[in-house]
């Protein structure tokens, strides 16, 4: 049998009947559309999945939606609503923090958690928040990079290359 | 030095937008009406054969649209380079994950729950896992072949057991090279759309679209023109997403509701099923003369096929002979056997067979610095071709910029200090590589690319292609070439996602060849377009075309820059003047590439050599057996970096690809089944695994590329495995031949060691 | 991959969520952050017809002091545990525990409740509620009882916990005052990673001299449950904390535990590891400097 659920995604009122057995995942990328949240692994272990639940990152493949009733999402199209990219998302392009870009929505949510939190994250604090979030194409460095230009703070990497050829 | 307006230039994706904002439609975004929802039955024995398929309660349930068998397909045996596999099992399986029978359903869950309903009886039969044992007499035999022998690749140059004698160290190991999954992050995924006319449309995430539609043309017995592979967005691939039955098995549900059917592997199933690493004993024999002169080199090299063939007997052939034409050895005897197991099918992954070798190489290479005393560097300069030089098997190497490598990676690393050093459980290592731009060998159809610039009314340039951007940034590398050629602003650009029925054939993305001939087809197009447009501003300008030139957007006179015109003006002008027809320009680079000769492997196959230098410095935590990463330096030979932003995010990709093969990664198996088929328990590195990479980028400027382009996809990884297992040896005295290097082995080494 | 359906309930206290076991015993599930839960759904190592959704529920929640004891409700997440200010006095290795555990996004919605309840015998918060003697409340319709941690675990995913009982709340004593401690946790990479070894140490010593008079121990991923080191203990107590010292605690440690040969390491691995770990982390409780252990 279906239940009732109600949620705020992205600023946006929805009221729903689902099968309790629906995670939040599911509903986000089917019900509603929203199909930048990615499903990796299913599981909880790769975070391509990842929502802010009430401003906070989480697992949506793991959540049941029903037990988030009357909660607030925000996924990844909630970042950028009248066309104009959130500062994360603009970093991620001109640091050239994506590759295939199937982790980052994931990838920029997390982010987004962890400077809602500490606007001025060491990398070693960035590379902690990111714990959660698999990347295979990039090593990781051009997303901390990306971060770290918004924290303001040093970086341990190298200078890009092409300064240096 | 020239001045390029975008090549060059570090510039962001162009489709960068599409992918931060989430609006980016992956193969598993695709929702189309109608659609219906596929699932595979996979075998759970290793080898076995199928007695009787039982679908009737299968079929009953509710919402449940389709369940076939081998029965519902034509039955021909195909395979991208055999003839072994079939979409279904017909009478056997041959390795848990196998394919048996597929679902279409109304939604994920009725599928899954039909999966459950298929009764399946089976007789199981011996296995077989290990290639080794597989081609020993007695062995189970998986298809009609003697000893699951696939593949033999011998060659044999020069005198090499004089040459070993005239050596003053002679070295022998053997290593092996593990078996290793790719793990991108979208699992391998379909939609195959049917329309009325039988036609069957596949998104899919292809590296190879134009040949994948070849191989499953032959697979469903349907003319080439009832195939259309259109390539969406999709998550990463490293060489696992060429054909697989997945699809295949998709299009057949496609047939027989007449629905579009969306087929995901489940994670899980992905690791059973996909496409991963060869796994490869490796013996390797390699003399040398007391100056580091390398004399020559026997191999040996047993790769596992699993239980069909993909392209293992290709990456076997590349491990046996690709590194001939990194270091001069003027004598070889090589061997190599490619051997059917019951175990997931292998295939192409980054390196594709040179990055096996080369682990194995560079291993041996130290180890022979440290025996003449020499420095492993040097031993790597000595030896490494260099510009101009035609190695062993005709390989033309136009540019070569190892040696650059190695002093500009040796000086950012400190290596001198560091190797002086000398601190217990403290390292520093070395390791180079060469590879590919294209292999003639890989396709036999021909060598080469096309592309399409078409040019409408406001200016706005459209590219096609017929390679694949799997995240590499190949789609803005292209732009950039385009944008370069034709003399506009890179924003004008976009191009198009690859649909069979429009982009030119392309072979695809693989042998590091996107960038050379990807690169050099839509530069061809760009010029076409370019003279067409051009011969319209010479009516214009009242002047001959080669007096124009087109920059920044403006096309103007060279003899009187002050005489321009905006080039949207002179299209617009064109395709007024034209019937409203835009302007298309078609080009293409054939290089004049060769087919190895089949009994010699004489040929020159690529038009283009990437050389790479790494260095990895570690600590070895010697209680735990934990190996610190503090510091990796890559110094690449791309020819000329068209765009260094994702020339370096390729490299630091590659590097934590090798890192994590040199420590962490590693498919379980035990009788054939993946223990470890999740995240969960194969260990990819995370953020906190990596240290700082510094890239170099090494630009002799290639007299064959687009621009001086050479590739970095492959290189990228091929040294890290060495690198690290060298810089062990520096810290702790002890080789690690077999991958991964993982703690329990550090620790059982150091305990060995010291009871001596 | 897909879990089985089932009916769900969101009952507003524990006296309804007593009434739904009743009336489902075996059939049903309770859920909290699902973390665990809905992975084995999804693998459908368990199935239930029915589950109990606790998160509504305000007698699980909250964190404060009563009666001399920390007082941690069962739903508390573990990254309410990690960034607890209440936690850094007394119960730091709790936080560093809980902080180890998974990722960012697992740490927000897993509660240490269902940690327990879940009794991997690599939990990460178990060690350090074993080494700091806590005791969880469970409740029922009969009544509650506070057990304490070190009696909860029965074997790998067993527990004490009735059919009916619900584990409601974890109280922790004050350890005594200036006790030093720490939680080290070794895995395969130095994030998101299952324990293959843990130790949870605290001590009391005078700084001075090293002379130690109060330890507790505990293990994890090393033996059919976690485990306090017992006999580790009662070694270290009257023992001057030197080299030597830390250097046999450590053997003795490895004696007390019983560690199997899995995917993740081998028996004979994790053996030395206990030995390390808990050098390692005796020598961290003395603010002495160690190498860079694990996750």
């Amino acid at each position: 049998m279906k239940y009732p659920l109600r949620l705020k995604v992205n600023g946006q009122e929805y009221e729903l009947e689902i099968f309790p057995h629906r995670t939040l995942l599911e509903v986000l990328r089917d019900d509603l559309n929203l199909t930048g949240t990615k499903e990796g692994c299913g599981s909880g272990e790769c975070g391509a999945c990842t929502v802010l639940l009430d401003g906070e990152p989480i697992n949506s493949c793991l959540v049941l939606a029903l037990q988030v009733n009357g909660r607030t999402v925000t996924t990844i199209e909630g970042l950028a609503p009248n066309g104009e990219l959130d500062e994360v998302q603009k970093a991620f392009i001109s640091q050239g923090a994506i590759q295939c870009g199937f982790c980052t929505p994931g990838m920029v949510l997390a982010v987004k958690g962890l400077l809602n939190k500490n606007p001025h994250p060491t990398e070693r604090e960035i590379r902690e928040a990111l714990t959660g979030n698999l990347c295979r194409c990039t090593g990781y460095q051009k997303i901390v990079e990306a971060v770290l230009s918004l924290s303001g703070r040093p970086t341990s990497s190298p200078p890009n290359s092409f300064t240096e050829r | 030095m020239e001045q390029w307006q975008v090549v060059g230039k570090a510039v962001p994706q162009i489709d960068a937008r599409e992918r931060v904002s989430g609006a980016a439609e992956f193969v598993s975004d695709i929702k189309l009406p109608g659609m219906l929802y596929g699932r595979i039955l996979r075998s759970p024995y290793a080898h076995a054969r199928i007695r009787h398929i039982d679908l009737a309660q299968a079929r009953k349930l509710s919402g449940v649209r389709a369940v076939v068998t081998a029965q519902d397909t034509p039955l021909i045996p195909f395979g991208p380079r055999s003839d072994d596999w079939t979409i279904l099992a017909v009478d056997k399986v041959r390795f848990i994950g196998d394919e048996v029978a597929a679902v279409a359903a109304v939604d994920e869950d009725t599928a899954e729950e039909a999966l459950s309903l298929i009764k399946v009886d089976y007789e199981p039969l011996p296995a077989v896992f290990d290639p080794l044992a597989a081609m020993e007499p007695g062995a189970p035999l998986i298809h009609q072949k003697e000893r699951n022998i696939v593949a033999e690749f011998k060659l044999s140059k020069g005198n090499l057991d004089q040459a070993f004698q005239e050596s003053a160290v002679v070295y022998e190991a053997q290593y092996y090279t593990n078996q290793v999954y790719q793990a991108y992050l979208e699992p391998m995924a379909c939609v195959v759309q049917p329309d009325i006319s039988g036609r069957l449309i596949f998104y899919i995430p292809s590296q190879i679209p134009s040949m994948t539609r070849i191989t499953y043309a032959r697979a469903l017995g349907l003319p080439l023109e009832k195939i259309r592979v259109i390539v969406p967005y999709y998550g990463g691939a490293f060489g696992a997403k060429m054909e697989t039955n997945l699809h295949l098995a998709a299009a057949v549900l496609a047939q027989k509701t007449g629905k579009p059917i969306r087929m995901v592997n489940p994670r899980e199933e992905d690791f059973m099923a996909g496409n991963p690493r060869v796994p490869m004993y490796i013996d390797l024999k390699i003399g040398a003369k007391r100056d580091g002169t390398l004399t020559g080199k026997e191999v040996k090299v047993v790769g596992a096929a699993g239980a069909r063939a993909v392209y293992s007997m290709v990456i076997v052939a590349t491990a046996c002979y690709r590194v001939d034409s990194l270091y001069r050895f003027p004598n070889l005897r090589t061997e190599g056997w490619t051997v059917y197991t019951n175990t997931v099918p292998t295939s192409c992954f980054r390196g594709f067979g040179n990055a096996q070798m080369t682990f194995a190489l560079e291993s041996s290479l130290d180890m022979i610095a440290v025996q003449l005393g020499l420095d492993p560097a040097e031993l790597r300069i000595r030896n490494g071709l260099r510009t101009g030089e035609v190695s062993i098997h005709g390989w033309k190497i136009g540019s070569s910029g190892l040696e650059e490598c190695i002093r500009r990676a040796t000086e950012a690393a400190s290596w001198k200090e560091k190797r002086a050093q000398k601190r217990f459980a403290r390292g520093i290592g070395l390791a180079c590589c060469n590879h590919v731009s294209g292999n003639r060998a890989f396709a036999r159809e021909f060598d080469g690319a096309g592309g399409i610039v078409r040019i409408g009314r406001e200016g706005k340039v459209l590219v096609y292609h017929g390679e694949s951007d799997m995240g590499q940034g190949q789609k803005t590398v292209f732009a950039q070439i385009v944008a370069e050629e034709l003399g506009v602003p890179l924003e004008w650009i976009e191009v198009a996602r690859v649909d069979t029925d429009v982009s030119p054939f392309g072979l695809g993305s693989f042998a590091t060849r996107g960038t050379v001939f990807g690169g050099n087809g839509v530069k061809a197009a760009a010029a076409d377009a370019k003279r067409q447009i051009l011969e319209v501003a010479a009516a214009l300008f009242e002047t001959d075309p080669q007096n124009l030139e087109i920059k920044e957007g403006q096309i103007f006179n060279k003899n009187n820059p002050r005489e321009s015109q905006p080039f949207t003006k002179v299209v617009e002008i064109g395709i007024f003047k034209r019937g409203g027809a835009p302007f298309v320009g078609t080009g293409f680079w054939v290089p004049d590439t060769e087919l190895p000769d089949p009994v010699t492997k004489y040929g020159n196959i690529s038009p283009a050599y990437p050389f790479a230098c790494q260095i990895c410095e570690v600590e070895v935590d010697t209680e735990t057996g934990h190996v610190h990463l503090l510091n990796y330096i890559a110094a690449h030979d791309v020819g000329r970096a068209i765009n260094p932003q994702t020339t370096e995010g390729q490299i630091h990709g590659g590097v934590a690809q090798g890192i994590g093969w040199a420590l962490t990664e590693n498919m379980v198996l035990a009788d054939g089944k993946v223990l470890n088929p999740n995240f969960r328990d194969y260990v990819i590195p995370g953020p906190l695994d990596l240290p700082p990479i510094k890239s170099i980028m090494v630009e002799p400027i290639d007299p064959h590329g687009p621009f001086g382009a050479k590739g970095i996809g492959e290189p990228a990884l091929n040294p890290a495995p060495a690198a690290v297992a060298n810089a062990i040896y520096d810290a702790l005295g002890i080789r690690f031949n077999e991958l991964p290097i993982t703690p329990e082995k550090i620790l059982e080494a150091l305990k060995k060691k010291k009871v001596k | 991959m897909r879990m089985k359906k089932f009916s769900f309930y969101n009952p507003s206290s524990l006296p309804e969520v007593w009434e739904l076991l009743e009336r489902y015993g075996e059939r049903a599930k309770l859920i909290a952050g699902g973390t665990d839960l809905v992975v084995q759904m999804k693998s459908k190592l368990v199935s239930p017809e029915v589950v109990i959704n606790l998160l509504p529920l305000r007698e699980l929640q909250g964190m404060e002091i009563r009666d001399g004891h920390l007082r941690i409700g069962a739903l508390v997440t573990h990254a309410a545990l990690a960034n607890s200010p209440l936690l850094r006095e007394n119960w730091a290795i709790l936080a560093e525990g809980a902080h180890k555990i998974g990722s960012p996004q697992i740490r927000n919605i897993g509660t240490i409740g269902g940690n327990l309840v879940n009794a991997s015998p690599a939990a990460d918060t178990a060690p350090a509620l074993l080494a700091l003697e806590g005791k969880v409340v469970l409740a029922s319709k009969r009544g509650e009882r506070q057990i304490p941690v070190n009696s909860f675990f029965l074997g790998p995913g067993m527990t004490i916990l009735e059919k009916d009982e619900v584990l409601k709340e974890i109280l922790i004593p004050v350890p005594p005052a200036g006790a030093q401690g720490t939680f080290l946790k070794l895995g395969r990479r130095k994030s998101l990673d299952l324990a293959v070894v843990s130790a949870a140490v605290m001590l009391h010593y005078d700084p001075l001299t090293k002379y130690c008079n109060w330890a507790r121990i505990a293990l994890g991923a090393v033996a059919p449950t976690p485990i306090r080191a017992q006999e580790t203990e009662k070694f270290l107590v009257g023992k001057i904390l030197q080299e030597e010292v830390m250097h046999e605690a450590g053997e003795r440690a490895q004696q007390e535990c019983q560690p199997i040969s899995d995917l993740r390491a081998s028996a004979n691995y994790r053996r030395e590891m206990v030995k390390v770990l808990v050098q390692r982390a005796i020598k961290k409780s003395l603010k002495l400097p160690i190498p860079p252990t694990g996750i």
